[in-house]
């Protein structure tokens, strides 16, 4: 049995392959697809490098990372406060990429082909 | 013995397997093919394919050990890996469009192009191949220490050597014939076992199941010192952190494995989507292991050997199985490490050292010099390991290594993000730079404590820049240079098509792109 996409009828092991190089956009809510294309690329591009910056802060300022330094508590999921930050920051950026790739997904920005056919 | 010997056996038989049957019969014969895969690869293949470049086996043994050993100190690798994995997505348009563009094939061919310089090509070239060098050298000097654990200490360091070294370069056969096709299609079940079973057996321990001689509970009770921060009292500097993290972070896209993951992308979505899932693998692994060796700072077997502490929890969890599953996930995180290094190491020998401008060689040419760089860089490899086997210099040369490769940084990036600079500049920064990191990494291999600690590489980094704006500042770029730098960027501005192997023009479509601009400033 092979998974197929509902939409295009490409197979998984395809698009694995790189055989589809354009899938149809995620599917979103009409909501979440409005307020995608709603965005400017400037506000796009300021927000993933805010998001950016504050990881990089946080993890890379001295005052910042030193603030941090053997704090146990509050002990959050059964993690030293320092532990969970380090994983929070991380989680932070990777879920931050998630929501950007999203977004420009519904965009259509992700595929050559839609770009340039203005789609 | 037997059991990790069979399981060793077992996953190599799988590998080889995977190789036989993914091996193509006919090929296009394209250097584009050999090199990148023809540009054909999904977001997972890319993605379990940089994670293989990315995490080495010794992330079980050096990072493990700096948990266990050192509490807090192994998160760095999280730090680092997470921001300069995530890096990779802000330059993917750009860096993908010029390579599809251009039929690109690695990243000092961008540089080259960037600049208009060989200079600077062969140069980022060099630097990278030597970088690579020592770590694919410690690399195979770990798979002796890895049979050596595999056969329970009965055969001797020499042995195992020899029988790690042999192991290794018999996969490399198919890694020089095969090219990037062959790497790819192995990383993927190379991966899954190295962090995939590792992170599923962290996990069953973390939660204390069974015999488990660790349990996440433990962290919340770890003594202080294991909170502490290098550089938070001790002997490191308030700078060491940083340092680390941040060499970490702009070093994550100067290693030729991790660029050449772009090229092999089919499409920008790909290197997108790679970027994301590479984050995901990468630090749900790396998190659980750096857990289970903060959890197991209380187990004494490995507060005594914090470096072997991931072969001795698995010993005490499930005995000679799990240890036995132990090596295998070592092994393959190792392997699939040493392939990446050989087959970029490689590629880039022949595309960008050998390859002369003007004199372009035919894809037969450079598929074959690409062959023969392979091998001649794993026997120089395997010679190597062998003369140098027990030398703790050579930990020193790959502490270098690492400074010195953040030196193509500055052109790097500065070349991608920027119109400024000129060749002039790129060349000579990457030369002092590397000449200072090289320089103050030999006299101050840790850190630099009259500086805060901050390593050799920083410094050198810092020159490289200066270097780079100053020459730009003094030259300038001419009208024509200027010219060029312009038509190149308008390239990564516009959809660029990948069209089989084969060289493609940009697809300079300036009313779709341009239309959908307006419609987002109309929106």
């Amino acid at each position: 049995m092979q998974l197929r996409c509902a939409r295009s009828g490409a197979s998984a092991l395809m698009w694995m392959d790189g055989d589809v190089s354009s899938p149809p956009p995620l599917q979103g809510g009409s909501d979440m697809r409005e307020f995608a294309r709603s965005l400017t690329p400037r506000s796009i591009m300021t927000g993933s490098v805010v998001l950016y910056a504050v990881v990089l802060v946080m993890v890379l300022f001295p005052p910042a990372y030193m603030s941090v330094s053997g704090m146990r508590n509050p002990v959050i999921l059964g993690l030293p406060f320092v532990v969970f930050y380090y994983i929070f920051n991380a989680a932070l950026l990777g879920v931050g990429l998630t929501v950007l790739y999203r977004i420009e997904d519904l965009r259509g920005e992700l595929d050559e082909r839609r770009i340039e056919e203005g789609e | 013995m037997v059991v990790s010997l069979g399981l060793l056996s077992i996953f190599y038989l799988v590998v080889i397997g995977i190789l036989y049957t993914t091996q193509r019969k006919e090929s296009t014969g394209s250097f584009s093919e050999y090199a990148v895969g023809g540009r054909s690869y999904g977001p997972w293949y890319v993605a379990m394919s940089y994670v293989n470049s990315w995490w080495p086996g010794s992330t079980f043994i050096a990072f493990f050990g700096m948990a266990a050993g050192a509490g807090i100190f192994g998160f760095y690798g999280l730090a680092y890996s997470t921001l300069g994995v995530g890096l990779m997505y802000f330059l993917a348009t750009r860096a993908w469009r010029w390579g599809a563009a251009y039929d690109l094939q690695s990243q000092p061919d961008l540089l080259g192009k960037r600049f208009d310089s060989h200079a600077v090509r062969v140069i980022a070239s060099v630097v990278g191949v030597i970088a690579v060098f020592p770590w694919v050298v410690l690399g195979m000097q770990a798979l002796g220490e890895l049979f050596h654990v595999a056969s329970g200490g009965t055969w001797s360091v020499a042995v195992s050597l020899v029988v790690g070294i042999a192991v290794i370069v018999v996969r490399q056969i198919w890694t020089v014939n095969m090219g990037m096709r062959g790497l790819i299609m192995t990383d993927m079940f190379q991966g899954i076992v190295a962090y995939g079973v590792s992170t599923l057996i962290g996990v069953i321990m973390l939660t204390g199941m069974g015999s488990s001689p660790i349990s996440l509970s433990t962290l919340a009770t770890l003594p202080e010192q294991f909170l502490r921060i290098p550089g938070d009292g001790g002997s490191y500097g308030p700078l060491y952190w940083f340092a680390l993290i941040f060499t970490g972070v702009i070093g994550a896209l100067c290693w030729p494995m991790s660029f050449q993951r772009i090229y092999t992308a089919s499409s920008v979505r790909a290197v997108k989507a790679s970027t994301i899932r590479t984050m995901l693998i990468s630090g749900v692994f790396y998190t659980v292991l750096m857990l289970v060796g903060m959890a197991a700072v209380t187990v004494p077997e490995v507060a005594a050997d914090p470096q072997g502490g991931w072969f001795t929890l698995l010993d005490q969890f499930g005995g000679t199985w799990l240890t036995g599953l132990a090596v295998v996930t070592v092994f393959a995180a190792a392997m699939g490490h040493i392939d990446g290094s050989v087959q970029v190491s490689g590629l880039q020998i022949a595309n960008d050292i050998v390859q002369r401008p003007g004199k372009p060689l035919s894809d037969r040419q450079l598929t074959y010099i690409a062959k023969g760089s392979m091998a001649g860089f794993m026997l120089l490899a395997t010679v190597v390991a062998f003369s140098t086997f027990n030398m703790t210099r050579l930990q020193l040369l790959a502490q270098i290594s690492y400074q010195l490769v953040v030196q193509i940084s500055v052109p790097l990036f500065l070349g991608i993000f920027w119109r400024g600079g000129n060749k002039y500049g790129a060349a000579a920064g990457m030369v002092f730079g590397s000449l200072v990191a090289s320089i103050m990494t030999f006299f101050f291999p840790d850190d630099i404590p009259a500086l805060g600690s901050l390593t050799g590489g920083i410094v050198g980094l810092a020159v490289n820049l200066v270097v780079y704006l100053v020459v730009y500042a003094v030259m300038g770029q001419g009208e024509e240079e200027r010219e060029r730098v312009n038509r190149f960027f308008e390239v990564a501005q516009r959809p660029t098509r990948r069209i089989g192997a084969a060289v493609t023009e940009p697809v300079l479509v300036a009313s779709g792109a341009d239309e959908l601009r307006d419609e987002d400033r109309e929106l």
